[in-house]
């Protein structure tokens, strides 16, 4: 099928692509800035740690079902455990990493034998607290993990790496952006193998129901302890490499926000699939870095006031069809309104955003009796931003963005069995009921 | 990474702090062994008691419980009878070894610090206690609005701490004489419980609706997943809105302190907590003597029966999510002159009322209002008496929290809820 061989090319060229962008960044050290520089290379390095939780947590949530929220509690186990031991033990960073990624499985083990009994809103429950309590005794236990202040970490090779002749420093961004992405990349195919595999077949049963899944022999608590320490060790291992590349571990990596952002990331791409979760967590994280710096406050203006026009300009024009040419929009027609509607309002915003921002300066002025910014500090509303898309793609599409894009092209014909299938069942049920 | 630090009850807890004279001298050794004891015997008891009740084909539904507190309180004695008579378990097997359990935690208590004025003095303890039972009221209040969106919409609001914040700031900005429009406290609390409410009644309408219409696929994670959207949402436009400053207003009314026998209470928590039972208050006489309360009542007990008498399930839902949000917003306008508001406080005051409803019993009233009382005596405790003051005001949420995760291992139906 022609479908998937594009799809399969495009995956290829973003991997090739990935894997290339740090040698542009070497070969030409003097590249525009902005373009690719250390910043790039940091956001993409933290970018793949929070893939390789988006996806692990996609494994639990979405092929699981088990509801977890203290998924970076399992990545805060994993880069304390790791920064602990250096600093108390002396250890090497990689006896420390594996160390912390056990530790995480362990942990893991403990939890997902304790909730085995309870069900989804319990076991939601039941992890807030136990990420609140991990992350506050982290921080109380001053003398021993320095608390809010920060435990410092070793980087990766501390003597710097010497390969093929080229010797790179401790604080260069290369050999942590390959490992990154080596450990997301095995990750993602061990997890995917998993997840197709029987234990993948199994999972969802027990997602979709525990006691028919247990009544067909599925050793329900096998698998849902295992599904939890499979993917908290995922998780332990990204915090532990993301400890040793930032070389600084704090609480605050463990807020309840990182965790609703690892929400967001697996949501937007895909709660279902795993690849789709990954690149979901890139996108996301790239996104957030780019909305970090202030906007002017009439571009912002402008895109707030497209926003807030281009649905009511489509309703009006719904309404004028149906009340003055006596006809609902649709198809064609109304794929045309939507752009329509979008270009005017964009139009319009763009025209309008100078008086607009003029005339509400003043009237904040008169209120407040302080001037209206010039620039908007974005590193909250950006925030807000995400909160809007995750509750919208909750509602809206609840495969996500990205993954129903992906089936188009992978599964070609996948839509269609499928509606074939419900309809096969629902003649079958219909005629049971009639007999 | 934060945006800002967490700002805890540092003020409120500071002027007792500097009452203690606290010792140089700490004996943590037996103090933890005595600790290690009590949960070493209770873990035994609570695996090994269900497997012999089993084993010996017994009723062991509560066998958990009962042996964890058995091995809690007298240790390996009463598990022995436990385990070799395996006598039918009711209550009064609990009674003993509770209070030995009790005693035990004290007496380490005592031993790790002891000149600590909660060994020494009775009447800080009291005051302490007091202090707990009076800002337990509005825990209880806050969990009161969580439990009845739980009963009537089935569903846990992980949003509910961000309407708590929100009400806060609804009241700073229409009481305040700086930086709001300086009106009569009792406007800001109307105003706090009209803006949550509508924001509640809103939210339910367009985004939790469709669940129960059933065009949701998955609906109980999907209501998780949404409330947290929500809380995230609201939370992070405070922030942008409103800032980070901290805010509070002065006592609503101007009581100077109150003296009873030998402990004083501060004024603005005693305000808070008068305004908490004038809530509940008329939250029972809506409950009970209005139609509306009695339909939300029907329905919380049976769906189809109420439907049957001409109840719509979904306006309830609607209703039920609004009040829910209310009562939140309300605890936030009377706690707004006790607390510094910031907009991340609805976070921990989420975290707290899951602890309140789980610890009372999913879906239970009187539950919410005990379990928010009891948590409000166990966290002023937990700080007044701990030696070190920046560790304890940590390890404040951390002791709700504790009780927290065991009784949703012993006991998931809580004090009083109904069986599962």
């Amino acid at each position: 099928m022609m479908r998937t061989v594009i799809a399969w090319a495009l995956g290829i060229i973003a991997v090739v692509f990935l894997a290339l962008i740090p040698f542009v960044y070497d070969v030409f050290p003097s590249f525009p800035p902005g373009l690719v520089n250390e910043y790039t290379l940091h956001v993409l390095i933290v970018g793949f740690y929070f893939a390789m939780l988006a996806s692990s947590w996609s494994l639990l949530m979405g092929y699981g079902g088990q509801f977890s929220f203290a998924h970076l509690a399992f990545a805060g186990i994993g880069a304390y455990t790791t920064g602990l031991m250096g600093r108390y033990l002396g250890t090497h960073a990689l006896t420390g990493i594996i160390a912390g990624t056990l530790m995480a499985g362990l942990f893991g083990l403990v939890i997902g034998m304790l909730v085995l009994r309870l069900r989804k809103t319990y076991l939601a429950l039941f992890t807030i607290a136990f990420a609140e309590i991990f992350r506050l005794v982290i921080s109380a236990e001053k003398d021993f993990t320095e608390g809010p202040n920060g435990l410092p970490v070793e980087p990766l090779f501390p003597n710097g790496l010497n390969i093929a002749g080229y010797h790179f420093d401790k604080v260069d961004k290369l050999p942590p952006y390959f490992i990154m992405l080596a450990l997301l990349l095995i990750s993602l195919a061990l997890m995917s193998w998993l997840a197709a595999s029987r234990f993948g077949l199994f999972l969802r049963a027990i997602r979709e129901d525990e006691e028919a899944a247990a009544a067909l022999g599925v050793d329900v608590v096998r698998y849902k302890v295992l599904v939890f320490v499979i993917t908290s060790m995922v998780a332990g291992l990204a915090g532990a490499v993301r400890a040793h590349y930032v070389t600084v571990i704090t609480p605050n990596d463990m807020i309840i926000l990182w965790m609703s952002l690892v929400i967001t990331m697996s949501v937007l791409g895909g709660i279902e699939s795993l690849i789709a979760s990954a690149i979901g967590g890139i996108v996301v994280f790239v996104l957030l870095e780019y909305l970090r710096t202030n906007f002017l406050t009439t571009s912002v203006m402008a895109v707030v006031l497209t926003v807030i026009l281009a649905p009511t300009l489509y309703y009006l024009s719904r309404y004028a069809a149906r009340r003055w040419f006596n006809s609902p929009l649709k198809g064609r027609t109304r794929t045309f309104a939507i752009i329509a509607a979008a270009v005017v309002a964009l139009v319009i915003g763009i025209a309008v955003r100078e008086p607009v921002t003029t005339g509400l300066s003043y009237a904040y002025y008169d209120m407040t009796g302080s001037l209206f910014p010039e620039t908007i500090d974005m590193s909250a509303w950006r925030l807000v931003f995400f909160g809007i898309v995750l509750m919208l793609t909750l509602r809206f599409y609840q495969n996500g963005l990205l993954y129903p894009v992906m089936q188009y092209y992978f599964r070609p014909g996948s839509l269609k069995e499928t509606v074939a299938k419900r309809e096969a069942a629902a003649a079958i049920a219909e005629t049971e009921a009639g007999s | 990474m934060s945006p800002y630090p967490n700002v805890i009850l540092y003020e409120e807890q500071s002027n007792f702090m500097q009452a203690s004279p606290l010792l140089q001298e700490f004996h943590p050794g037996p103090a933890l062994l005595i600790l290690a004891w009590v949960v070493v015997w209770g873990g035994i008891g609570g695996v090994v008691t269900p497997r012999i009740y089993r084993r010996r084909d017994l009723d062991a539904s509560k066998a958990t419980l009962y042996g964890t507190i058995a091995g809690a309180g007298l240790g390996p004695i009463l598990l022995i009878i436990l385990w070799t008579k395996t006598p039918e378990l009711d209550w009064r097997w609990n009674v003993i070894p509770s209070l030995t359990a009790l005693g035990l935690l004290y007496w380490a208590f005592a031993t790790y610090h002891p000149a600590n004025l909660c060994v020494t003095s009775g009447t800080y303890v009291i005051s302490q206690v007091s202090n707990g039972i009076l800002i337990g009221i509005l825990y209880g209040v806050i969990a009161i609005g969580l439990t009845l969106i739980f009963s009537i919409l089935g569903i846990v609001s992980f949003a509910h701490g961000q309407f708590y914040m929100l009400g806060g700031y609804a009241a700073f900005f229409t009481i305040s004489q700086t930086m709001g429009a300086g009106l009569h406290p009792i406007i800001g609390l109307l105003m706090a419980g009209l803006i949550t409410f509508v924001i509640g009644v809103v939210f339910e309408y367009t985004l939790l609706r469709p669940m129960h219409l059933g065009k949701v696929e998955r609906p109980g994670e999907y209501a998780i997943l949404l409330t947290f959207g929500l809380a995230f949402f609201l939370e992070y436009s405070a922030l942008a809105i409103l800032g980070a400053n901290p805010r509070k207003v002065d006592p609503f009314f101007n009581l100077g302190n109150i003296t009873i026998g030998a402990i004083t209470l501060p004024p603005s928590r005693v305000i808070a907590a008068g305004i908490g039972l004038l809530i509940l208050v008329i939250l029972l006489w809506f409950l009970n003597y209005t139609w509306l309360g009695k339909a939300l009542r029907a329905v919380s007990q049976d769906k189809q029966a109420a439907a049957v008498v001409g109840i719509n399930p979904l306006n309830m839902n609607t209703l039920a999510f609004g009040l829910g949000a209310m009562l939140a917003g309300l605890s936030g306008a009377a706690l707004v002159q006790v607390l510094a508001w910031v907009p991340n406080i609805g976070a921990l005051a989420s975290t707290r009322s899951f602890v309140v409803i789980v610890l009372g019993g999913m879906g239970s009233l009187p539950g919410a209002m005990i379990g928010g009382i009891v948590i409000g005596i166990v966290e002023s405790l937990g700080v007044g008496c701990f030696p070190d003051v920046s560790r304890a005001l940590a390890y404040q949420q951390v002791f709700g929290m504790i009780i927290f995760a065991v009784v949703l291992l012993l006991k998931p139906t809580g004090l009083f809820g109904r069986e599962l």
